[in-house]
């Protein structure tokens, strides 16, 4: 019916038939606007009668439209012409008031459309029809209300937004977007995102929002942005259109400058840092639990001479003599605990079969309890060992006791023997021997076998004179080469030694009694004996009493 | 057709004073002032208009079309592109939101300001030449531009030539933008050429 109102210019001969079926208020006038029809639906609305309103003059019944100025719109209608009013400039024609408890609004709101009423290419009236459209401006408040609601959050977030069309072009920024770029919302409608945003005269390569529109897939990119004055964190999502298509994208930029400077402050430190383990001279390594490497720096890799490649297949055994390697293990295991352990010593093997000897120290970490790996910085020691090998080699003391070791006595040994001789003077070689040395050793640990040999080189100070050469010749062999004394002297230093062995077992200073077993042999003038002919003399007596105490103990 | 160019001038003269009330009646609804080009005036045959007139417009209209008939009947259109539609609704709303697509509400609107406009310009025409013209109800349209044209209907004549009449106004501050169409048939124009052959 719509149709047949706009297209056919109004006749009476339509007039009747509207009058009975229309779902909109219509009534016609005659050329003095007396009202002439006035159908159901008025009836219905406004309660009044068509036999009532027949016949009576509209602005009479309704003296309000003289008020709205209603008049010119039928003067002109009269003339031939048609007005539309819309509801948004004149609310209603009729008033019809809506009931109080659904009413949002007081009156029916109304569109409305006066027209000339023709007969025969003659203007005999008016015809005017109302619509009404309180439901669908009520549909369309809520619709506003929601949209309002929508453009508030959209306008309170942080973040900057844009809804962009599928030629770049801005269609939507929130009001954050707008003062980053210090436009107002309106102004930025229609230009275009690279040139406005990016201040690009083309659109980059690598934009996701290109990506958005081609894949219609969500993409998110981190990128620096000059004119937006740090990094974003963007994300392009498709929107779509009625029929379904991609219309554009939204494109969401959270502000990650903080993070992204904090994040490259931490990158430089941390640069710094590996530059540091990478270049010391130190090898480093951190190891997991089954033994591979997680970590070795440059020294590592150059000493070991291993790739890195090859660093992926290795593990802690690999590296390790053999020798070394079950002490390794074990202060391996130990770090597990969370022990830091200090002055490791091990021997590494090089790819090429060298050995390094290396001393470090190892340090687990452990994260929230559970173990994660061994780090270790080791410094290669091989040309130290060597060197205090060579200066072991050349020394004659030994480092235990403070007595002369093997070379050392030999050396200042020989020269008395040998003056001795020339002199003809007597001379007593002694050679004294630790008891149950092995049992120490074995059941109270090495730390107590080193006691026991202190506390004998202490005591062979104090029972010889200072002129008496004492040497430390083998693990718990002691050796006394002195000048002057015969054999009779010999027993009362013997005896004199005794003592003092007594007196040290009697402070029961250690778990057990010290015991010496002692040989001695002097010089006979007529055949000279060499030094070492002398040691192995006084040696072979020392161990027949030896035997003699043994044969004694297990009587 | 034909005409020569002091008919042109004489008609348009009279488009010209009708298209000023026209812009006189937007510059009252919208409180602005309506800048206003000299009408240009071209007589085209029927299948060119979709050409001529996307030289002006593109992309997705808003037309109010007002068909009339009487002593002439034509078409006469109020063209807006989308955006200045949106822009003259929102110009004509006291919300502080603007609106983003043409709503039923913004349809009432823009139809009642086409009808305004056109019944300036359409009424001023008829006053001017003595005619007697009646209007249809304006109905208002969004579309393409050949969509549109095809849905011309200009009485009941077999149009073959139309006189196509623009002129392109501007609501100053603004970026509303618009042009004013009348399409004639070819039996209205010479009842127009006449009539205005008789004025001269």
């Amino acid at each position: 019916m719509q149709e047949l109102i706009n297209k056919d210019l109004f006749s009476l001969a339509i007039l009747n038939w509207i009058d009975k079926i229309a779902d909109q208020g219509i009534f016609a006038t005659d050329t003095e606007l007396i009202i002439r029809s006035w159908n159901l639906w008025l009836e219905r609305q406004t309660g009044k009668l068509s036999k009532e309103m027949i016949g009576k003059k509209l602005f009479e019944v309704y003296p309000e439209l003289s008020v709205k100025n209603m008049s010119t719109y039928y003067m002109e209608a009269l003339k031939g012409q048609v007005t539309v009013l819309s509801q948004r400039f004149h609310k209603y024609l009729i008033p019809i008031k809506l009931s109080k408890s659904e009413a949002f609004f007081e009156h029916m709101q109304q569109n409305v459309k006066i027209a000339p009423l023709v007969d025969d290419d003659k203007i005999v009236g008016t015809i005017t029809v109302i619509q009404d459209i309180t439901e669908r401006l009520l549909r369309e408040l809520e619709l506003k209300k929601e949209k309002d609601e929508w453009e508030m959050t959209f306008n309170a977030l942080p973040d900057l937004i844009a809804i962009i069309d599928k030629d770049y072009r801005m269609l939507k920024i929130n009001k954050a977007m707008a003062e980053k770029l210090g436009i107002s919302q309106e102004r930025a409608k229609g230009l275009y995102c690279y040139e406005y945003v990016h201040r690009n005269k083309f659109q980059p390569e690598l934009c996701p929002h290109r990506r958005t529109i081609l894949e219609g897939k969500t993409f998110t990119e981190e990128i620096y942005e000059e004119n937006l004055g740090g990094y974003y964190l963007i994300s392009t999502s498709p929107i779509y259109d009625e029929k379904g298509l991609i219309r554009g994208s939204v494109h969401i930029a959270h502000d990650i400058t903080k993070r992204k400077l904090a994040e490259e402050k931490l990158k430089e430190s941390e640069e710094i840092f590996r530059d540091f383990l990478e270049n010391a001279h130190e090898l480093i390594q951190s190891v997991n639990e089954s033994g591979r490497f997680l970590y070795v720096n440059k020294r590592w890799k150059e000493v070991l001479g291993y790739t890195d490649e090859e660093i992926k297949h290795l593990t802690l055994k690999d590296i390790l003599k053999p020798e070394s390697y079950e002490n390794c293990i074990k202060k391996f295991e130990e770090t597990k605990s969370g022990k830091v352990l200090e002055n490791v010593e091990a021997i590494f093997i090089t790819k090429y079969g060298d050995e390094i000897i290396a001393e470090g120290n190892i340090s687990p970490q452990i994260k929230n309890g559970k173990f994660i790996c061994t780090r270790a910085i080791f410094r290669d020691i091989s040309i130290h060992k060597r060197i205090e090998e060579t200066l072991r080699a050349l020394s004659v003391l030994d480092a235990l006791t403070g007595l002369y070791n093997r070379r050392g006595f030999a050396a200042i040994a020989r020269q008395q023997l040998e003056l001795a001789i020339r002199m003809k003077r007597n001379a007593i070689m002694f050679f004294i021997d630790i008891d149950g040395m092995k049992w120490i050793n074995d059941n109270l640990g090495h730390s107590e076998g080193d006691n026991a040999l202190i506390d004998t080189a202490n005591i062979l100070k104090q029972t010889f004179r200072t002129s008496d050469v004492i040497g430390r010749i083998g693990g718990d062999e002691f050796v006394v080469f002195a000048m002057n004394i015969g054999k009779d002297n010999a027993k009362i230093l013997f005896k004199r030694l005794n003592q003092n062995v007594n007196n040290l077992n009697k402070l029961k200073k250690r778990p057990y009694k010290l015991s010496l077993s002692t040989g001695f042999t002097d010089i006979d003038i007529g055949h000279p004996p060499t030094l070492e002919e002398m040691i192995r003399k006084a040696d072979n007596i020392m161990y027949e009493q030896k035997k003699k105490k043994k044969i004694q103990r297990i009587n | 057709m034909i005409i020569d160019d002091r008919q042109k001038d004489a008609i348009t003269e009279v488009i010209n004073i009708a298209f000023g009330r026209a812009a006189d009646s937007l510059s009252q609804i919208t409180g602005q002032r309506v800048l206003l080009e000299v009408p240009k005036i071209s007589i085209l045959p029927i299948s060119q208009l979709v050409e001529a007139l996307s030289e002006y417009v593109k992309g997705e209209l808003v037309t109010i079309h007002q068909i009339f008939t009487g002593t002439v009947s034509g078409d006469a259109m109020l063209l807006l592109d989308y955006q200045s539609a949106l822009e003259l609704n929102n110009l004509l709303s006291e919300e502080t939101l603007k609106i983003e697509r043409i709503t039923g509400s913004a349809r009432d609107i823009l139809t009642e300001v086409g009808n305004i406009i056109l019944n300036a310009c359409l009424g001023t025409f008829s006053n001017l030449l003595h005619f007697k013209i009646l209007f249809s109800v304006p109905r208002l349209q969004l579309s393409e531009l050949d969509t549109m044209m095809n849905s011309i209907v200009i009485g009941q004549e077999e149009i073959r030539y139309a006189m196509v009449v623009t002129a392109k106004f501007r609501v100053k501050d603004n970026e509303v933008g618009g042009y004013m169409i009348i399409v004639l048939g070819v039996a209205s124009l010479d009842v127009l050429i006449n009539a205005i052959d008789k004025l001269g």
